[in-house]
């Protein structure tokens, strides 16, 4: 199979879409002709134009609500924050308006928007540029929230965002941009709810997050050098989330971690934490661990950005904490 | 006043009881004639009444079930509302007010329940031996293993799976073998594990090698050691067999006589009470109910047979209870037909059926187990001709009963006619210090003829 990037296997999908159905168009700063920031619209402007790929003023707020009023229209907005941080300067609309207005029109009014944005701490890009946010919409009731980890997952499930009716957020982590991996020729969805096993495993369970997939397989590659079998579970989408998956794997190890670079207080590890507790508390061997980042503002200095972040070694002893409990 | 519960003696030679299961639990109201347990105790299951009424309070360290209780111990108690319990002050605590005050806020009934709740560890990390992960105790739980005898591997020394799973298997020890005695030993299916554990008795922990496997396999060819099941604890039913067999072989002087009768007149005669009983929906006599009657007037005739020797006396019994061996899937049992001589065929029939039943359920009531003067023993069913059986004591004789078996027979000697004749063979074991040979062949000898001419007995 081919190796693509994550980002261009993304923006393939996007290129698909567009072409399949012209009532979609992008929105965002520096996505026309300059091809976005992260290289999310390149050669796009070429193929759709100004009309299709909309640069805008820095006006978070203004265009979050204009794109919230296409989509009620029936057009099929997608707006590219390029840095997820900047679209909290659109929260009212997004809270108050995108996410109810399906409920208030008791479902006659659509909402077939995606917001999409890069998240994470990645080279001291620093406070304003390294969130990760997807806990405030998971909370949420009417947003689906989406974290893809691979090129082919960025791909089958940003077309899956495009064409679903309900509000997305499609949430690029920056660690995994450049990251190469196999993504099929011919046309594919993947749908929202089913978790990946990135690997099988009977002594632990492990759901990551995001870029924490890549940094937990490394640390699983250690440990399987020990002959402990670690099995690691990827969500691939938070909301809504594939407890089932989990819980199936928790049946079988009896315990588990949760490694999420984002802060631990009422994060994602609580909800899995909780709902795994209410489920499967026979299925349980020890309590349930989570391992975050650090809860502090994001710092700048590069020695200090690493400290926050869960690496390789800090989840190899949280595995081995987990099988001594 | 709290009224004692005990084991009680439900037969002269019962010293202990097994309790079988309570039938009545902790707390629970009773009546006077309520069943509060059933106890297992010479080959029946008895279950065992209130003697009053009262709340019924079992003890922590009562007998459990499949227990062995002497005679006259204490069971529970029977108390009336309101009233302590009667065992140690640790559990009294718990239904009286407490000695500290409770505090303020415990709530105005006086009972000081909280006060003397353990209070819940607040110091983290302290550790705490009964701690168990939900999972162990599911697992625990399924493999019926208890867990609160266990030491916890986890962080604290919680219980965790793996400690409740060593638990329930003997952990499996690894085993050191060269490459080309595992693929032996995998060619002539001889377990390297069972191997080890074998050797390592005697030699340690060295390498199996070829010719250690080579070996096993060659003593894999001779007979198995026979003492490879653990051992199981004896039934009471067990002991008891095993007592009264042991003192039989060894205090009686046995003899046994074999002979052999045409059993074809009684065949036709049980054919011809069958079509009618059938019809009349009636129970069927069997040939060892036949047996019962015909044998017992045949004592009456020859009362040596059923006497017991007590000291230096011979004791002739009047009455005829006869005794019939039943296997049941506890073990050996023997019911007693009371009377047998002063009772129809269809009475014995009745009677032993119901004996025959509760016998095989474990219900039979002791006085249904004990008293027979004479016992008889059918192996028939299982293709048996003759065999020796042992004497019930106190009785001094034993009749076992072969199977019927057609076989050609010689009819008429003059006329050397032959014809095929269904033939019975008993064998009568007698205790020689009661009895002597020819005495007892008679009664053989008479039970032969009445066999084979039944019209000569049944009409008595």
């Amino acid at each position: 199979m081919r190796e693509m990037t994550f980002t261009n296997a993304a923006r393939e999908g996007l290129t698909e879409e567009m072409a399949r159905d012209p009532s979609i168009f992008v929105v965002g700063e520096g996505i026309g002709a300059r091809g976005g920031n992260f290289n999310t619209t390149t050669g796009l402007y070429e193929l759709y134009g100004p009309e299709r790929l909309r640069d805008t003023p820095i006006s978070e707020r203004g265009f979050t609500g204009l794109c919230t009023g296409a989509a009620m229209t029936g057009a099929r907005p997608v707006v590219d924050f390029m840095f997820l941080d900047f679209l909290l300067d659109g929260m009212g609309e997004l809270i108050n308006q995108t996410a109810k207005i399906q409920y208030m029109s008791d479902g006659r009014v659509p909402m077939p928007i995606v917001f999409r944005g890069s998240i994470g701490i990645v080279g001291a890009s620093a406070t304003h540029h390294s969130g990760n946010y997807y806990p405030i919409f998971t909370h949420l009731p009417g947003f689906r929230v989406v974290v893809p980890t691979t090129p082919r997952d960025a791909k089958g499930l940003l077309k899956t965002a495009i064409r679903s009716d309900d509000p997305v957020f499609f949430l690029e982590h920056k660690a995994l941009l450049n990251s190469k991996g196999p993504v099929p020729e011919e046309e594919y969805l993947i749908p929202f709810g089913q978790a990946e096993i990135r690997l099988a495993g009977s002594d632990a369970t492990v759901v990551a997050i995001a870029a924490m997939v890549n940094r937990t397989l490394e640390a699983c590659a250690e440990l399987a050098g020990e002959g402990i079998a670690v099995e690691v579970i990827d969500p691939r989408t938070l909301a809504p989330l594939d407890i089932d998956t989990i819980l199936e794997s928790v049946h079988k190890t009896g315990r588990l971690l949760i490694v999420d670079e984002d802060f631990a207080p009422s994060g994602i590890g609580a909800e899995i934490a909780a709902q795994v507790m209410a489920l499967a508390f026979n299925d349980l061997d020890a309590p349930i661990a989570r391992l975050n980042g650090v809860h502090t503002p994001t710092p700048y200095s590069p020695s200090l950005e690493a400290a926050v972040i869960p690496n390789t070694k800090r989840i190899v002893e949280a595995i081995r904490d987990l099988l001594a409990e | 006043m709290a009224v004692e519960v005990v084991m009680p003696r439900m037969g002269w030679t019962m010293e202990t009881g097994r309790l079988v299961e309570w039938l009545k639990h902790d707390g629970d109201r009773v009546q006077v004639g309520e069943n509060l347990f059933t106890i297992e105790s010479d080959k029946a299951v008895l279950e065992v009444e209130a003697i009053d009424s009262g709340i019924l309070r079992i003890p922590p360290d009562a007998p459990t079930p499949d227990v062995d209780v002497k005679v006259g111990a204490t069971m529970a108690y029977l108390l009336q509302p309101g009233e302590a319990v009667p065992w140690q002050a640790a559990a009294t605590k718990l239904d009286t007010p407490a000695t500290t005050p409770p505090p303020r806020d415990a709530g105005s009934d006086g009972h000081g329940a909280t006060a003397n709740e353990p209070a819940p560890s607040t110091v983290l990390g302290e550790p705490d031996k009964r701690a168990i992960s939900p999972r162990a105790r599911r697992i625990a739980r399924e493999m019926d293993v208890d867990w609160q005898t266990l030491s916890g591997s986890g962080k604290h020394g919680r219980i965790v799976e793996r400690d409740v799973r060593a638990a329930s298997q003997p952990p499996a020890p690894t085993v050191r073998a060269t490459p080309l005695a595992r693929r032996v030993a995998a060619e002539t299916g001889i377990d390297l594990a069972e191997l080890a554990a074998a050797r390592s008795a005697t030699q340690g922990s060295k390498h199996i090698s070829r010719a250690d496997v080579d070996a096993a396999a060659a003593s894999k060819m001779a007979p198995p050691p026979i003492d490879q099941t653990a051992p199981a604890p004896l039934t009471p039913i067990r002991r008891l067999t095993a007592e009264r067999m042991a003192t039989s072989a060894h205090t009686t002087a046995p003899v046994t006589l074999t002979t052999e009768a045409d059993v074809t007149e009684l065949v036709e005669l049980r054919a011809k009470i069958k079509a009618d009983a059938d019809s009349a929906a009636q129970s069927v006599p069997s040939y060892t109910d036949l047996l019962t009657r015909l044998v017992a007037l045949a004592l009456r005739d020859h009362p040596a047979l059923n006497a017991t020797l007590r000291d230096d006396a011979i004791v002739l019994h009047s009455a005829v209870h006869i005794g019939v061996a039943v296997d049941t899937e506890r073990g050996l049992m023997v019911p007693v037909v009371r009377d047998a001589h002063s009772k129809s065929v269809g009475q014995i029939a009745i009677e032993s059926a119901r004996l025959v039943e509760q016998a095989r359920l474990g219900r039979a009531a002791p006085d249904d187990l004990r008293g027979s003067t004479f016992t008889i023993t059918n192996l028939g069913m299982y293709e048996i001709d003759a065999f020796t059986p042992i004497i019930n004591l106190p009785e001094c004789a034993i009749l076992g009963v072969g199977r019927i078996v057609p076989r050609l027979q010689l009819i008429n000697e003059v006329t050397e006619k032959v014809g095929v004749r269904k033939m019975m063979a008993l064998s009568l074991t007698f205790d020689h210090r009661v009895v002597d040979g020819a005495p007892a062949a008679r009664f053989l000898q008479q039970i032969k003829r009445w066999i084979e001419h039944p019209y000569s007995w049944v009409t008595r």
